[in-house]
Formats: structure tokens, C-alpha cells, sequence
């Protein structure tokens, strides 16, 4: 009896340093999420406002508060946590450590419907047709890549087809700019493009959680079949993995979640990509691991680069995307040369 | 087990009604030249491959007609190569063959990490099961994989030359190992390229050509001097001047190029 004590322990460690990881990441979470609350242009005095808020007072204060700060860092937790998961997922499914969440075509296309929309006015004559025009440009990228790349379509042949959706999606995002009606036009889209959480509202969250949540649904009970997929994809079939069930789960799940975060916030990029590497190695590299604590990790980064664009004191104000790719890229940068090493 | 299994890989027909019978605890050796379809039938009995024509059997019933998941828990595979797309722990690794017994939510418990810990003690590699999978050298890599296709305790081991890359004492620890657990009731169809391990561990051989069973039958039927010449071109014979039966390559028969298959 003593040997089966001796043997589970390793097991048990490994359960417990997750619970660790994942409690420090919720409350780095937590401390972010009220940073973002008190951070911002106008000073508030944050448990005052809250009581007031609480209270139902309609103080400047509490509005600010309720109606401004608390939808946006909502959002950013959720659109963060949404790039996490949906970027550990991918680089499971494809085995690849450059995999992100937009490797299939979906924010390239998210992005494509919202500059549609942009473009023909949609979002002046109706308010929701951004977010609408995204999500469907989303979920018709997820359907290309399906046909491009056939029922039962190897690894490769995905990533090829979601490089070709990317590139088309990319040709007619720039066509949309370079037919723009005017200069005005041309800067709004390109701002947008650039990410952004200024001026959403809880609107936006409604919008956006019901996918966001399918998405989540779809990826949640996958960890075991990706984990199986280390050794290969004949070996995870004759685990009994069904490949087929568990690769629509992933692409549907990031489809939802990607294209409902895009569609809400423009493009965020480097966050899908750098929280699975980074905290890839705490988890022992295993991607069904990995998935929970990319959530956590996606919704703090996101949330932090949120309450940078408000602190750093620039006109205009920093976009989100901007600052995720300024600091994502250099990082991942050192990350690449310091993980080299156990990747191999 | 396997009977007329036909396989066309794109235009190609590599297996042309290729059949593979193993008993219940038998172990048997597939063996060919390069190309003769050993792999592809063997992933054919694995369930892995579409099959243009042919039926595999387990105990009588076809394995398309088995639920996936308890073709799983009774027979194991084991490809060739190693691949292993993450640094992995060896031990978290091997429990990946444990896969086929979790149902639902349910983690790994004690008898699953017993488990683990005997199929790594038997491949002789219990002392690296805290080491990291990118870490091992290309033979201990190779043993670790064999624990991890053993963890799942199958009825059936397929492997596809398990032995390829081992110096020759893991050779024959690992054909030992393989042996030994056939003698208690597992079934084993292990690719060999070795015929002299293949004559000196199988209680049968299965030799392809051209993706059809060529030959079938214990070792001393099936290496017979003009199956050798037959199906690899080469002058040889089985011995067993040492005690243990070894394959001898005299020299390579040159042939006309053979014209293109009718």
C-alpha cells in the first residue's frame, strides 16, 4: 500500500501547484480589476463611489463608475480571458508554440465585417451592426477554412487554409480602405483596427458574452484530447480521442469567443500568443493544463495594457491593441530566447 | 484478426488483400522489405486507416462496429518515430495511456499511477520518470514511449518497430519485456525490420510483399532460404549454430527492374 502513496504524490503536487497558480492569477485578477475602476481621467474616491453607486445615488461619480469603468473592465477581463483560452487551445490543437487565436482566419475576418460595417455607415443607422457584422464575419471565416480544408483535414492543411482566409480577409480590409469614401472614413476604420475599450458599455457586454460563453463551452472538457495530441495524432486516436468531434469543438469555441471579442473591441493583438508561452512551463507544458490559467493570465494582461492606454499620457489617447503588440512583441521576443532551450 | 484488408493511399494501392491472424497471446512478427504495406496494416488494425476492402476483427467482432473508446482500453499503439510535440514530464506522459480508462471527469487515481509506475519500471526506465521528455536520449525516449502504450494494460500491443533505435541490451530488454507479457495473455503484432530478433522472439511471422501476405507461419517456415530470396532479393538463411536462431544475409540478388503492376 505504501508504494500506490509513494506513486500518487507526484500527481497530487502537480494538482496543488495548479490550484496555486490559479489562485495567484485570480488575485492578481482582482487587484487589476480594481486598479482599472480607480485608474482613469477623472480622480474618484473609489469605496465613497462605491457606496454611492451601491446606494443608487446618481452622483458624476457613481455614473462614471457604473456606467463607464466597471463595463470596461469587465470587458477587458472578459475579451482578455477570451484571447487567453482560445490561444492555449490553438497551440494545443496545431502543436505550435506560434499558434495564436487568429491562426484560422477568425479575427482577420471579425475584423473584416466591423470595417464593412464601418464602411457602408452601418454603425451610425444601427448601433449593434459592428459587433453583428464581426461576428458574422467570424463565423463565414470558419466555415471557409472548413471547405478549403475538407472534412477530415490534417493539421497542415488547416493552418494553410486559415493563412489563405487571413490573406483574402486582409486584401479586402485594405481594398475597404482604399475605396473610402473619405479620409475621415479611412481614419475611423484604422483606428478601430487598432483595439480599443474606450466608450463601451454594458451593451457591449451583452452582446458579447453569450458567444463569448458558447466559445467557452465549446473549448471547456477539451483539455484531455489535447493533451493526448502531444504524441501525435494517430496515437491520440487510438486513445479513443475523436479527433473530428474535439477539432470542430476548438475551431467553433475560438470561431465564438475570438469573433465576439474582436467584434467588440477591434483587433487585440500578442495576448493569444504570449500568456499560453508564458505560462506554459507552470503548468508542465501540458496544453490541457494550460487552458484555465490562460484565461486568468489573458484577462490580467489585457486588463493592465487597458489601464496603460489611460496612464500614459499621450493625445491622442494610446489605442489597446497598440499597446499589447508594443510591449507583446519585444517580450515574446525574450521569451522565444529564454524558452528555446526546453522546446527542443 | 486482419483478413483481405485492401488500402489505396491516393492512388496507390499499398495493401492488396493483406491478411494477419494472432492468437490470444501469440507474438507475432510483421515483417517485409520497405514498402510492402507492414506499417499500413498495422495501422489498419489499429482502426486508423480507411480501408478500400477487408474486415479486422477482435475476438470475432469487427472493430468498426466497436465504440472507439473501448477499442481503446483493449488494444494499444504504438507508431514508429517519437513524436512528442511538448517537453512533457516522463511520468505525466506515460498516464497519457491511461486516457482510455478515465471516463468523463474523472483524474487519475491510485491504480492508474500504479500502473503508470509499472509500465515504466518494466521498459527498464522507472528512474527517469521525473525527467523531462525533450531531456532523454533517443532510446530512453523510445522506452518511455513503449511504457506509455503498456500503461493502458491492453489486450493487444500493435508496434511499429519499437526497437529501431535501442542499443542491443534495451533490444532485447524490451523483447524480453514484450515476451514475457504475451506468455501472461497479452497479444502482440510488432513490425520488425530485424529478422534475426524476429526469428528469435515471435512465436509467428507474417511477411508482406507488394502488400500481400507472401508467407505465414513459424519462424522456421517462413525464413526459409527462397522466401528471403523472394521477397528481399537477398541470398540468406536461418541458423541457429549459436543456440538462438539468427537470420544470415549472404548477398543481394540482382533482378531485372521489374515492369509497372498489372
Amino acid at each position: 500500500m505504501s508504494s500506490i502513496a509513494l506513486e500518487s504524490r507526484p500527481a497530487r503536487r502537480a494538482a496543488t501547484r495548479d490550484g496555486w497558480l490559479i489562485l495567484a492569477l485570480v488575485g492578481l485578477l482582482l487587484i487589476l480589476m480594481v486598479a482599472s475602476l480607480i485608474v482613469g481621467r477623472v480622480p474618484l474616491a473609489f469605496i465613497a463611489t462605491l457606496r454611492e453607486l451601491l446606494s443608487g445615488d446618481e452622483t458624476t461619480a457613481a455614473l462614471i463608475l457604473g456606467e463607464i469603468r466597471f463595463p470596461r473592465a469587465i470587458l477587458a477581463a472578459l475579451i482578455g480571458a477570451t484571447l487567453g483560452a482560445a490561444g492555449a487551445a490553438m497551440q494545443g490543437l496545431l502543436r505550435n508554440p506560434l499558434a495564436e487565436p487568429g491562426i484560422l482566419g477568425v479575427s482577420a475576418s471579425a475584423g473584416l465585417g466591423a470595417v464593412i460595417a464601418l464602411y457602408f455607415g452601418l454603425s451610425q443607422t444601427f448601433s449593434f451592426a459592428l459587433p453583428a457584422a464581426g461576428m458574422t464575419g467570424a463565423l463565414l471565416a470558419v466555415l471557409l477554412t472548413y471547405v478549403l480544408s475538407g472534412r477530415d483535414a490534417s493539421i497542415f492543411t488547416l493552418i494553410l487554409a486559415g493563412v489563405a482566409v487571413n490573406a483574402f480577409a486582409g486584401a479586402l480590409t485594405s481594398l475597404a480602405l482604399n475605396l473610402a469614401p473619405s479620409p475621415y472614413a479611412a481614419l475611423e476604420i484604422v483606428f478601430w483596427m487598432l483595439g480599443s475599450l474606450a466608450d463601451r458599455s454594458f451593451d457591449h457586454i451583452r452582446i458579447a458574452l453569450p458567444l463569448m460563453a458558447v466559445g467557452g463551452i465549446l473549448l471547456a472538457g477539451t483539455g484531455r484530447a489535447l493533451n493526448a495530441l502531444s504524441l501525435g495524432e494517430d496515437v491520440a486516436r487510438s486513445l479513443g480521442v475523436n479527433l473530428r468531434i474535439v477539432r470542430a469543438r476548438l475551431i467553433l469555441g475560438t470561431a465564438f469567443s475570438v469573433g465576439a471579442a474582436v467584434s467588440v473591441s477591434g483587433t487585440i493583438g500578442f495576448v493569444g500568443l504570449v500568456v499560453p508561452h508564458l505560462l506554459r512551463p507552470l503548468v508542465g507544458h501540458e496544453p490541457g493544463r494550460l487552458m484555465l490559467p490562460s484565461a486568468l493570465g489573458g484577462a490580467a494582461l489585457v486588463l493592465a495594457a487597458d489601464i496603460a492606454t489611460r496612464v500614459v499620457p499621450v493625445e491622442p489617447d494610446l489605442q489597446l491593441g497598440v499597446v499589447t503588440a508594443i510591449v507583446g512583441a519585444p517580450f515574446f521576443l525574450y521569451l522565444i530566447l529564454h524558452i528555446r532551450r526546453s522546446m527542443r | 484478426m486482419a483478413e483481405k484488408v485492401s488500402v489505396d493511399l491516393g492512388a496507390r494501392a499499398v495493401l492488396r488483400g493483406a491478411s494477419l491472424t494472432a492468437a490470444t497471446g501469440n507474438f507475432v512478427g510483421l515483417i517485409g522489405p520497405n514498402g510492402s504495406g507492414k506499417t499500413t496494416l498495422l495501422r489498419a488494425m489499429a482502426g486508423l486507416q480507411r480501408r478500400v476492402a477487408g474486415t479486422v476483427r477482435i475476438d470475432g467482432q469487427l472493430i468498426d462496429d466497436m465504440a472507439r473508446a473501448e477499442l481503446a482500453r483493449r488494444l494499444s499503439f504504438l507508431p514508429q518515430g517519437s513524436e512528442v510535440h511538448w517537453p512533457l514530464r516522463v511520468e505525466r506522459l506515460v498516464a497519457l495511456g491511461r486516457i482510455p480508462h478515465l471516463d468523463g471527469w474523472r483524474r487519475l487515481s491510485g491504480p492508474d499511477h500504479e500502473a503508470v509506475a509499472e509500465a515504466l519500471r518494466a521498459v527498464g526506465a522507472a528512474h527517469l520518470v521525473e525527467r523531462t521528455v525533450s531531456a532523454l536520449s533517443t532510446g530512453e525516449r523510445a522506452r518511455v514511449l513503449l511504457a506509455r502504450a503498456l500503461a493502458s494494460e491492453p489486450a493487444i500491443l500493435l508496434a511499429d518497430e519499437p526497437v529501431a533505435s535501442l542499443d542491443l541490451s534495451h533490444q532485447l530488454l524490451v523483447l524480453d519485456l514484450i515476451r514475457d507479457l504475451c506468455v501472461q495473455g497479452m497479444t502482440a503484432v510488432v513490425v520488425f525490420h530485424d529478422l534475426t530478433m524476429a526469428a528469435r522472439y515471435c512465436d509467428r511471422l507474417t511477411l508482406l510483399v507488394e502488400g500481400r501476405s507472401f508467407a505465414e507461419g513459424t519462424p522456421d517456415e517462413v525464413l526459409v532460404p527462397a522466401n528471403l530470396r523472394d521477397a528481399y532479393d537477398v541470398e540468406g538463411a536461418l541458423r541457429s549454430d549459436l543456440g538462438v536462431p539468427h537470420v544470415v544475409s549472404l548477398r543481394r540478388i540482382d533482378r531485372a527492374p521489374a515492369g509497372p503492376p498489372q
